[in-house]
């Protein structure tokens, strides 16, 4: 628990990956999105069912750069995941570091507040009074963190729980582990 | 160091990818595409079954710097011609390299931790490739070869 994960991420973040300018990403996610809707005819929960499973596809790739970069092993408990999504994870592909809070007596169940939401810079949702309420802009995160999480067989329950572009004060993800999918580890770990 | 064969393993000990360097002179028998397979899955079994022999262990296990997840699974096979090390992910993949004998366990194991890098790379982030399934990625062959001339 005492591993200065904070330095961790910014070593990684700035030694060893690569950068590109961040308006090109968020303009890609956003007309990513935006054709999503119109897609969709603005069905904002196909939307959202959409955006989760690209995430998802990413993040059971991802996890393989996020590996081979910082050389962790397995986390002794999912507190410790949850700072290492936190302070390593997000600061190394976004750089930004959400905050690990509300976690639950049971140790298995957090959320991470967004401070500062790459992916939604510039964005402000459809005024059809639907999209506040339905859609979750960067629902591509939580696929992302779900299928990421179940590479290295934690089974975990991802989604968005408050958006800044709802109207929400902030934006919140909420994590919790269903179980850890032990037939699944692979042999030899320890 | 000198590498005579790379072996990709995916989670259920499927071989995904295998390659030979300087074949001609390197002193490492050429098999058939079938017994490669059976080599895979040979390695992936024995070292299963090594983990499963080795009692739980009564220490910390110390932190390793590599990434190598593989702490009691077999290891390393020691030949008069060769040695083999295996190395393994947190998500299960396994890299396999035969080495020329008096190459360290230290240069082997920096070794497939860069293979590893290299597939994160070139394979994970190739759109058009399939988890799991053989590896015909040639920017990523090109990268293993420049690799295994480097180290």
């Amino acid at each position: 628990m005492s591993k200065p994960y904070k330095l961790i991420g910014e070593d990684v973040y700035k030694n060893r990956t690569e950068k590109i300018n961040s308006e090109l990403f968020t303009l890609t996610y956003g007309s990513v999105v935006a054709q999503l809707c119109r897609d969709y005819n603005n069905d904002y929960k196909k939307v959202n069912e959409q955006l989760e499973s690209m995430g998802y596809n990413i993040g059971i790739r991802l996890i393989e750069e996020f590996l081979a970069k910082t050389n962790f092993g397995r986390c002794i408990n999912f507190k410790e995941t949850a700072e290492i999504i936190s302070k390593v994870g997000f600061k190394m592909f976004l750089n930004t570091t959400p905050t690990v809070d509300n976690f639950s007596a049971d140790g298995k169940q957090f959320n991470l507040i967004l401070e500062d939401n790459p992916l939604a810079e510039f964005v402000e949702l459809p005024d059809d009074n639907k999209a506040v309420k339905e859609l979750w802009y960067s629902n591509v995160l939580v696929g992302v963190l779900k299928g990421a999480l179940q590479m290295v067989q934690l089974d975990v329950d991802v989604s968005f729980v408050k958006d800044i572009l709802r109207g929400d004060p902030s934006t919140e993800i909420k994590l919790r582990l269903n179980k850890i999918l032990k037939d699944e580890i692979p042999a030899g770990e320890d | 160091m000198k590498v005579l064969s790379l072996y990709l393993l995916n989670k259920s000990g499927g071989l995904i990818y295998q390659r030979d360097f300087n074949p001609e002179s390197n002193g490492i028998n050429k098999l058939s595409s079938n017994d490669y397979l059976i080599t895979a899955g040979t390695l992936h079994s024995i070292h299963a079954i090594v983990a499963g022999l080795t009692p739980p262990v009564l220490y910390p296990i110390q932190e390793n710097q590599t990434g190598n997840q593989n702490q009691t699974g077999l290891f390393q096979v020691e030949t008069e011609k060769f040695n083999l090390f295996i190395y393994q992910t947190l998500t299960g993949l396994k890299i396999i390299s035969i080495v020329q004998k008096g190459v360290s366990q230290e240069t082997a194991t920096r070794f497939m931790a860069n293979v590893h890098s290299i597939y994160s790379d070139y394979v994970m982030k190739n759109p058009f490739y399939t988890l799991d399934m053989p590896i015909k990625c040639q920017l990523f062959s090109n990268k293993v070869l420049l690799l295994s001339e480097a180290s």
